[in-house]
């Protein structure tokens, strides 16, 4: 539960439109794809700075003492300013699943430096099959002595340049998508056996194959009890796709604001494209779309605060906000190139950077048709 | 699971077609090297890697068969509609890339419909041949869907016309080394009026800039081209001097609808995605394959392809310029560009986030860098990317829906 108030919030989301402003320009953007990868470790001091990296965290590992309700409006100033850095991936992915660890010392040991900017860590959860089950893990931890060893690969994990330490998911017992059997280890991204290749997405973010082959670990890294580690996979997995649909919100917002303004200003047939009115329905449905996903986002988001539900109903939320999500980034990303014409095409002008990095965000942590098929197993079961 | 593409109802073929098949199969079997098959694997938009295409364009002009629809006259086949079919059907089936159609499908009719003796006898080898490529200078920066607004002018001066303006998303004009290309002549009457077509045969002339544009992909495909006084002869002009808009709505159709088959090569499509659907988990437990809302989908889309090669061959019957044949190549640019668009939506939403990683070298021919997830996977999202511009290019779908309506009320 959160002790942040309604003006914290609020001017956390503030000093982020700050920020995007003066540092944050499409232009910059550019500039530290170009020199940084997307992931400038300047910037990631002044995300420390701003206190949102420790916005989740406790305050007696150096957070602000909020919950990851918390982060949602800042996330959407950052998909608004199109932001590359891994913040998804150290805060809400790793670093959450370290908050909700029930190992006392990893916490003491990585959240302070996590808060400040001076640690990375990322998460490798993603497999082959697992199409955004987050319990779909093939990854075999094999009992070796007092700890473990662990063989298997992880794909298309969100990466950090800059991340000295991996949470990677591992399977102690049963079947690959039980989940019971499931373990978390924390362990540092050179140990003997781990072997990294990292690429660039295509919506200027970074991205990780990673094998672990035979890798040793102990069990005291180990972030949960034994083969227990399900429940909190869960519960992080439907925080993080709150964290993408509000990215994906401020980004729907920005498209829809940028669309309107170029048909009224391009002008073919002598009269600009706003007076089209097949045209102006189109920007209408891009509203409606873009409106309703945002009203289920905010009634969802106020249920999670007043009642800070179980990890099944928590997860039967995040997919119905994914999916509806999914349908709307689709069409308001491709109604926006289309109204924009060729220009929309160009990788010159910031629109189809929001329509690619919207594309991505469809099918991280699951596709639409794997959360619709989420919710129809729900109902089976109501 | 049968991974078949043929249509889903082809009925046998006769025993003469058969041999014609085995022809085909066995010409390309021998003459397509692995860089023109490579080069076919990575083709992720209408428009092949150039080098390979053109490559494979030189080997079947020798043979008499770059361009299978041109009137035998010409240098073209005569051969029937069955015949063309199953010419594409093999060159799908072998993965051999689809020859550019700028020069084939574009401005070869035009010249052939429209071309002085002279003109014929000049251009129509060398396309034939592969010796040339034309790249097309159509859309301005203000004239996109308006194409009739254009303001590139030509001026005549003595025995030349010199050329002053700009013109965009012209494809491949840093491989070409021909340019047709619409100019405004005339300042009187509709502005469709005073539109000339002109023939540009040199495009090492300083007056020429030619800038490529990189796209969503991330590779530059599209062209701003920038005239600065650039004299060109008179005789250069197709057609009448401000009578270009015909020759442009002729060549328009040609590109709309009925120079290719896109049903074939979109069974091509479908037929990965089917493998890649074979293979890939459904987090569940299951295949993708065995999904039924994958199934539902596919099925639906596999009888849009269907229903494609039926207006497509229907199409290809017709008389050009009849009344039915315009709103029917309006019909066929929106319906093709739709399906490819829904293709490529389930081609990603199959592959999931392997197809996020952006991978341009291991997208190049012969670099020998291999995809860092599914080999299926890599062309899958650029292919998504490139071909949001499908719904438009060549008048965008907008366009087209009021080209049909305006038949449909008058």
């Amino acid at each position: 539960m959160t002790t942040l108030n309604h003006e914290t919030r609020a001017m956390l989301a503030h000093s982020v439109s700050q920020f995007a402003a003066s540092e944050y320009s499409f232009d910059q953007r550019k500039a530290n794809q170009k020199n940084h990868q997307g992931q400038s470790p300047g910037h990631w001091q002044t995300f420390a700075e701003m206190g949102w990296l420790g916005i989740p965290f406790a305050e007696d590992v150096g957070g602000l003492g909020g919950d990851f309700t918390d982060t949602l409006d800042v996330i959407r100033g950052f998909g608004q300013a199109l932001v590359t850095e891994p913040y998804l991936a150290v805060v809400g992915q790793a670093g959450a699943l370290i908050a909700g660890s029930s190992n006392e010392s990893v916490r003491q040991a990585m959240l302070p430096g996590i808060a400040s900017g001076e640690l990375q860590v990322i998460f490798a959860g993603e497999e082959k099959d697992s199409r955004g089950n987050p319990h779909h893990v093939a990854l075999q931890a094999e009992p070796d002595g007092t700890g473990f060893r662990l063989s298997g690969h992880k794909q298309v994990v969100l990466f950090s340049a800059q991340a000295s330490q991996v949470v990677v998911s591992a399977r102690s017992s049963g079947d690959s998508h039980a989940p019971e059997g499931l373990e978390l280890f924390l362990l540092p991204l050179d140990t003997p056996g781990i072997t990294v290749t990292d690429f660039p997405m295509m919506d200027g973010h970074r991205g990780a194959v990673i094998a672990f082959d035979g890798v040793s670990v102990s069990s005291r890294q180990r972030l949960t009890d034994p083969g227990a580690a399900g429940d909190l996979l869960s519960r992080v997995n439907s925080q993080v796709i709150l964290m993408l649909v509000a990215e994906a919100l401020g980004m729907m917002e920005v498209l829809l604001k940028k669309t309107a303004t170029y048909t009224k200003t391009r002008k073919q047939f002598g009269v600009a494209l706003a007076e089209f009115q097949v045209l102006q329905h189109r920007l209408s449905d891009m509203y409606i779309e873009l409106t309703n996903t945002d009203n289920l986002f905010r009634q969802t988001v106020e249920r999670i605060r007043s009642a800070d539900p179980d990890t099944a109903s928590l997860a039967a939320m995040a997919s119905r906000l994914k999916a509806r999500m999914g349908q709307a980034g689709r069409y308001v990303g491709q109604q926006s190139v289309q109204l924009h014409g060729g220009i929309g095409m160009t990788d010159e002008l910031d629109i189809g950077h929001y329509f690619k990095r919207l594309t991505a965000l469809e099918m991280l942590q699951g596709g639409t048709e794997f959360h619709i098929k989420k919710i129809w197993q729900q109902l089976k079961h109501q | 699971m049968p991974l078949s593409t043929a249509p889903s109802t082809s009925t046998p073929e006769s025993e003469e077609l058969a041999s014609f098949r085995e022809d085909i199969r066995a010409f390309i079997k021998a003459n397509a090297d692995e860089d023109i098959l490579e080069a076919g694997r990575k083709t992720t938009s209408f428009f092949p890697p150039f080098e390979q295409v053109m490559k494979w364009h030189r080997i079947l002009g020798k043979r008499g068969w770059s361009a299978i629809r041109w009137p035998e006259e010409y240098g073209g086949t005569g051969w029937d509609v069955p015949r063309q079919l199953i010419f594409e059907e093999e060159c799908r089936r072998a993965g051999v890339p689809m020859l550019l159609p700028q020069s084939i499908s574009m401005v070869g009719p035009a010249i052939i419909h429209y071309g002085t003796d002279e003109q014929k006898q000049k251009h129509l080898p060398e396309i034939l041949a592969g010796e040339t490529f034309w790249a097309q200078g159509y859309s301005e920066p203000n004239a996109g869907s308006d194409l009739a607004s254009l303001r590139c002018r030509a001026v005549r001066q003595d025995d030349h016309y010199v050329i002053n303006g700009s013109k965009t998303w012209t494809t491949y004009a840093h491989h070409a080394n021909r340019m047709f290309l619409l100019v405004r002549t005339g300042a009187t009457g509709k502005p469709q009026q005073g539109i000339s077509f002109f023939l540009i045969d040199d495009l090492t002339d300083p007056g020429i800039d030619i800038r490529p544009i990189i796209g969503l992909d991330g590779v530059p495909e599209q062209c701003d081209v920038f005239f600065t006084n650039v004299r060109v002869p008179l005789n250069c002009c197709l057609g009448e001097e401000n009578d270009g808009w015909s020759v442009a709505k002729y060549l328009l159709e040609h590109e709309r609808g009925g120079g290719t088959s896109f049903a074939t090569t979109f069974r091509q499509e479908m037929a990965t995605i089917l493998k890649l659907a074979a293979r890939t988990g459904d987090g569940f437990g299951g295949m993708l394959a065995e999904d039924p809302v994958f199934q539902s989908r596919f099925a639906r889309l596999t009888l849009e392809v269907d229903t494609l090669e039926a207006t497509e061959e229907r199409f290809a019957a017709m008389e050009k310029g009849s009344p039915e044949s315009g709103p029917m190549s309006s019909m066929i640019k929106i319906t093709s560009m739709e399906t490819v668009q829904r293709i490529t939506e389930l081609a990603i939403d199959v592959a999931g986030t392997p197809a996020l990683p952006l991978q341009l070298m291991a997208l190049t021919v012969s670099s020998g860098m291999t995809s860092v997830t599914d080999e299926d996977t890599l062309t899958m999202m650029p292919k998504y990317l490139n071909n949001r511009a499908a719904s438009i290019f060549g008048g965008s779908n907008e366009i087209q829906r009021n080209i049909i309506a305006k038949t449909l009320l008058r």
